[in-house]
């Protein structure tokens, strides 16, 4: 395609965000209600959108500070992006909502491409 | 804020008047609540508002500005409502708001105990509620942040929130 470039594309990035807070870095409880607000608010305007998946996304992993099995239940956004933003979303996956909702880490796709924040 | 009523009270205590919302905003706000009263799951809610409110707003109005109107503030308080009657979420306490602002304002919370000089381990304690700071020391904090304390009528119960919506 004429003018078109590949940092151009359009790619969907998703991540999970856990509904309770880290048991060790936090306190293990739901998070306020604020904080979900404040995310979306954030998505919104700096992305232009986000999809919320129908449901929770059950898991469990084991938590390389203590070697103990976690389960999660999580909420799945989806946000449309150019390729060439993708460093904009990873750094706000960082350095706000990984504080935010007070996770060790963000677990997030691209494509098949699994990305721990 | 229906016929009756004269405003809208949020979950934080805000209250939103009738007034302040066009003709436009009433019936939009009128669509949304008549979904919402279908007992939605939160996520269809979500769904419903970007479809229903937001591709409306954004045909006059930027994101920036759509997020500080007051059906948009509406919308949002009636999701989080959803939220929290499907446990998804949880009315939080001025800790909550605190560090809200705190991240808000400073890239991380140990930037912040730097500032004011603060135990990162005793800023845990505080947000976790296992420890306080003196009303003076919480003031000094959100004066710099930019807020004040303030007191004010308690928020109303979850099945008065649910009655007066109806």
């Amino acid at each position: 395609m004429p003018g078109s470039s590949r940092s151009a594309e359009w790619i969907e990035v998703s991540f999970l965000v856990p509904i309770t807070e880290d048991a060790i870095l936090g306190s293990g409880k739901l998070h306020d209600y604020r904080k979900w607000e404040k995310l979306q608010d954030e998505l919104y305007v700096r992305f232009g959108g986000y999809t919320v998946a129908p449901g929770y996304h059950h898991g469990a992993y084991t938590d390389p500070d203590t070697g103990a099995r976690v389960a999660d239940k999580s909420v799945k956004y989806h946000v449309a992006i150019r390729r060439r933003d993708f460093a904009k979303v990873r750094s706000f996956l960082k350095n706000h909502v990984k504080m935010l909702f007070c996770q060790k880490s963000i677990y997030c796709t691209i494509g098949e491409k699994v990305i721990f924040v | 804020m229906t016929n009756q009523l004269k405003y809208y009270e949020t979950l934080g205590g805000g209250r939103i008047q009738k007034d302040e919302l066009s003709a436009e905003e009433l019936q939009l706000f009128q669509k949304v609540l008549n979904y919402y009263k279908k007992d939605p799951s939160w996520q269809e809610f979500s769904d419903f508002v970007f479809k229903n409110i937001l591709n409306e707003l954004e045909t006059k109005l930027s994101r920036q500005k759509i997020i500080k109107t007051s059906i948009y503030r509406i919308c949002k308080d009636l999701e989080s409502r959803l939220k929290i009657k499907q446990r998804v979420a949880r009315l939080g306490n001025y800790q909550d708001i605190l560090e809200i602002l705190i991240l808000d304002k400073y890239p991380s919370k140990y930037q912040f105990c730097k500032k004011f000089k603060i135990d990162e381990g005793f800023l845990s304690n505080v947000l976790h509620g296992k420890k306080s700071f003196s009303i003076d020391a919480l003031d000094n904090i959100l004066n710099n942040l930019g807020y004040v304390i303030e007191i004010r009528r308690k928020n109303l119960t979850s099945s008065q929130l649910e009655t007066s919506l109806k």
